[in-house]
């Protein structure tokens, strides 16, 4: 034990002091799987149709979060996606960073960046702007904002650009082959029906588009063919015989 | 009659209440996708000389195929050699609990040791892999199944279908979110046909572990609470891969003389340290890992409704 000495003689001037931190046990922080933030990457093949709540359907770009969780995809240890982010402009993808996009809105409300941060139980969860937890007793449920989910990929597209007509192509055809599969079903099978109801809507609002024109390159011509004539037989080899008559016809004729 | 000995009476010689001798699990995920052959175990990153690494691709054995020649004196050209590469970079995981000596005093379920705790964090390593298997596996490009829509049989078979005509090697694994699965489960009654679901009996529940649902038309099937959301928490990102798709690195603590050490399983290493001024016991797992995408168009994600 150490001697405290004089020094606890000495008076302080009265202070209203701090208020206490909550008990641990009273802290009333959600029960929420952490997890790390992120960025958004979109991939120009990957495209799905979306529906806002007025009815309208649109074909907009199908998003991946790109986390900041260590070891995962090439995020390094520290948690910098820097390397993970060239890997994955490599493989085609497109990675949207907070900048890039800057104020978003979502339930009503403007916010500076599209991944939001909670604190919850089991430390911080991160989810992007129209997803928002909220506890009832001691569950958690997320509320979302569809609607304003739907206008931000519409943005994304206004940055990056509308789909491209050979992509376009393929998700026609993609939705093509459900509607095929769900109708062939549906007169014994109700939600086949219901599908096929549902994805004949989203076909149309694919086939309403018009994709992006790309400039197309028209190749090179390829060489000729090969000359398909005859090739020429070549004489025998003459023989010594030949050849010594043939010597001694030069020299008769000088 | 008078003085009998009832309960009410005697409360010095009971209590209120008193603990069970067992304590019950709570109730979590702990499924493990670690040792699936679909994941390409890519080894350890010990004397590696970094953390990152990259993972090279080449194209050979029936990437290239023979020329047809014009002619006998045609001569033969050069073919490029394909090559890619991905990057992997392996990060600790790590895991630590801290008892004071008061605490496994009077610890009256003799749960509050080392051994025990050392078990757990094993238990929990392995669903650290499970989670950075489904962190990984939603980044594929191609995608079946549409937003908002419920997982069903039609979505598994357009997931199958991407898989087959990109002609990925199996085997196959599925992980989903359990909503997804019921919800294929149920699409599954109304069902009928040639195709039979392989549900996991007993014993292959016990061989494959908490997760494992069965098999479908060579698929493994894997539910996991670590799949993420996607699309503003509208679906669940749900994935199916052939092997080659995603492959994971390890790394092993190297042995040392200060180690405690009271479990160490490859790359996963459990310790003891005792903080003899704070007068409590630590154990504490580490887990060196990393996973990525090795080769992305043998993969695809597959949509289910939140």
């Amino acid at each position: 034990m150490k001697h405290l000495g004089s020094r606890n003689l000495i008076t302080h001037a009265a202070s209203a002091g701090e208020s206490p931190d909550m008990p641990a046990a009273a802290t009333n922080l959600p029960n929420l799987l952490p997890s790390p933030a992120f960025y958004f990457m979109v991939h120009p093949t990957s495209w799905d149709v979306f529906e806002h709540s007025d009815g309208t359907r649109r074909l907009l770009p199908l998003l991946r979060p790109l986390r900041f969780a260590p070891g995962v995809d090439g995020v390094s240890a520290q948690g910098s996606p820097h390397q993970a982010i060239a890997a994955k402009e490599r493989r085609g993808w497109i990675v949207i960073r907070w900048e890039h996009i800057g104020e978003v809105e979502a339930f009503g409300e403007v916010l500076p960046c599209f991944c939001r941060k909670y604190n919850g139980r089991r430390g911080a969860a991160h989810y992007d702007a129209w997803s928002r937890p909220v506890t009832v007793g001691n569950q958690v449920y997320m509320k979302r904002d569809g609607d304003g989910y739907f206008r931000f990929l519409e943005r994304v597209v206004d940055l990056l650009g509308d789909v491209s007509p050979e992509v376009l192509a393929a998700v026609e055809a993609k939705f093509g082959q459900r509607l095929n599969r769900n109708e062939q079903k549906a007169d014994h099978n109700p939600a086949a029906a219901r599908r096929a109801a549902k994805t004949e809507k989203s076909l149309e609002a694919v086939r309403a588009k018009h994709g992006a024109p790309v400039e197309l390159d028209a190749g090179e011509s390829p060489a000729a063919p090969v000359d398909l004539e005859p090739v020429p037989v070549e004489s025998p080899r003459p023989t010594r015989k030949r050849a010594r008559k043939r010597v001694e016809a030069a020299v008769d004729a000088g | 009659m008078a003085n009998e000995i009832r309960y009410t009476g005697i409360g010095d010689l009971t209590l209120a209440e008193v603990l069970h001798k067992e304590a019950l699990l709570l109730l979590a995920d702990r499924t493990s996708l670690r040792n699936h052959p679909a994941i390409v175990d890519l080894g350890m990153i010990n004397a590696a000389g970094s953390t990152v690494e990259q993972v090279p691709q080449i194209g050979l054995d029936g990437y290239d195929n023979m020329a047809t020649l014009a002619g006998e004196s045609t001569a033969i050209s050069n073919t490029a050699l394909t090559d890619a590469s991905s990057t992997i970079t392996v990060a600790e995981q790590g895991l630590a609990y801290e008892m004071s000596d008061v605490a496994r005093m009077v610890d009256a379920l003799s749960v509050l040791n080392g051994p025990r705790f050392a078990a757990s964090i094993f238990r929990s390593a392995m669903v650290t892999f499970s989670e950075v298997i489904a962190k990984v596996g939603d980044g594929f490009a191609a995608s079946a199944g549409t937003t908002t829509e419920a997982y069903d049989v039609d979505v598994m078979f357009e997931g199958n279908f991407a898989l087959e005509q990109a002609l990925v090697p199996g085997p196959y694994l599925r992980v989903l979110k359990p909503k997804s699965y019921t919800d294929w489960v149920d699409s599954m009654r109304a069902e009928g046909g040639w195709v039979q679901f392989q549900a996991a009996g007993a014993s292959m529940a016990v061989l494959r572990g908490p997760g494992f649902k069965g098999s479908f038309l060579g698929c493994d099937f894997v539910t996991s609470d670590q799949v993420q959301g996607l699309n503003s928490s509208a679906d669940w990102g749900n994935f199916v891969f052939g092997r080659g798709a995603i492959g994971v690195k390890e790394g092993v603590v190297p042995p040392s003389r200060s180690i405690i050490e009271l479990l160490r399983a490859g790359p996963i290493l459990v310790e003891e340290e005792r903080d003899a001024k704070g007068r409590s016991v630590s154990v504490v797992g580490h887990y060196p890992l990393g996973a990525a995408i090795i080769e992305d168009a043998r993969g695809t994600i597959e949509l289910g409704a939140q």
